[in-house]
């Protein structure tokens, strides 16, 4: 069994050759076939997996960001929770990415609260919308929250440098 | 009886390839754009006044760039934070680390923007107070 197949046909290794224990190399000779470490290779590979594994942010699990709609940009940032994401793009309102209407965003915010707290979720309220547009814009989703009583609004920001509180 | 070979060596290819093809996954999958927010506290209409405890409280209006503040319940010594006053929305982070400084109690916002107001504006707005520790803001609807 000494002379099996794979032990024919396995390569010679460099590294084998240069080891002091038992040199595999041509009669203990060092060969002058250049060996690549792998090893640390491997190592920043490693690394560089952990690494991005751990950036992995949930929040953008919560919020799609959307070609038309820029966020503000802020210092003092929190990480954003789960809850109820209201949007405005081009003008119009879409509650967890479905279109909604001005008029019925207060019965439509009313269903989505019910729902949620019957799921024994906290219920937040996200406001996602461009930097540019008009408070005007995003006061009826305030007026209807208010309504609905939604304590604690969430405006969707991107982060600036500044440390997260 | 064959004696066993100690200078084994492990095949590191395959755990590179499979490196590789997780990190290809990883990089495309990863989302570069972070998303934070900045939280504001509505009245809702629990509670009467006579029954909320009377701090000091700062009341922003802001039309377009312009901005203008007033303290209410204020002490008599420092009455004189009372008046209304306008200024830009740029110096605005300046004036509330002064205003901070001088009432360390000063813990509730008020923001009333007017209808022209940029959405960028109000958020920068609720952040300058958020970094002097005006933590109670709120926003009035129009």
């Amino acid at each position: 069994m000494n002379h099996s197949v794979i032990k024919k046909t396995q390569m010679r290794s460099p590294l084998l050759g240069l080891t002091r224990l038992r040199p595999k190399g041509e009669n203990g000779k060092k060969t002058l076939m250049a060996s690549v470490i792998l090893t640390s290779l491997v190592d920043a590979f490693s690394i560089l997996v952990i690494y991005l594994i751990v950036n992995t942010s949930t929040a953008n699990e919560i919020i799609k960001n959307n070609k038309g709609v820029e966020l503000p940009t802020a210092k003092s940032t929190i990480t954003l929770e789960e809850g109820v994401v209201v949007k405005i793009l081009d003008g119009k309102y879409y509650i967890n990415e479905e279109k909604v209407s001005e008029s019925r965003l207060l019965k439509k915010l009313n269903q989505v609260k019910t729902e949620f707290e019957s799921e024994n979720k906290k219920v937040n309220l996200i406001i996602q919308a461009d930097k540019s547009d008009s408070f005007e814009l995003v006061n009826p989703i305030l007026v209807s929250s208010a309504a609905t009583g939604f304590e604690k609004i969430k405006f969707a920001v991107t982060p600036k440098g500044g440390s997260k509180l | 009886m064959s004696k066993k070979d100690l200078n084994f060596e492990l095949n590191l290819l395959p755990v590179i390839s499979l490196l590789a093809v997780l990190i290809c996954f990883l990089l495309l999958t990863t989302a570069w754009i972070h998303i934070a927010s900045v939280d504001v506290s509505q009245a809702i209409g629990g509670q009467s006044q006579a029954e909320t405890k009377k701090q000091p409280e700062l009341w922003i209006t802001l039309d377009g760039k312009k901005l203008s503040y007033e303290i209410k319940n204020v002490s008599k010594k420092l009455s004189r934070y009372n008046q209304k006053k306008s200024i830009s929305v740029k110096k605005a982070p300046k004036y509330f680390k002064k205003l901070k400084s001088k009432i360390e109690n000063l813990n509730v916002a008020l923001i009333s923007p007017s209808k022209s107001t940029e959405y960028a504006h109000v958020i920068a707005m609720i952040d300058s107070l958020k970094q002097e520790k005006i933590n109670e803001i709120g926003v009035n609807p129009l």
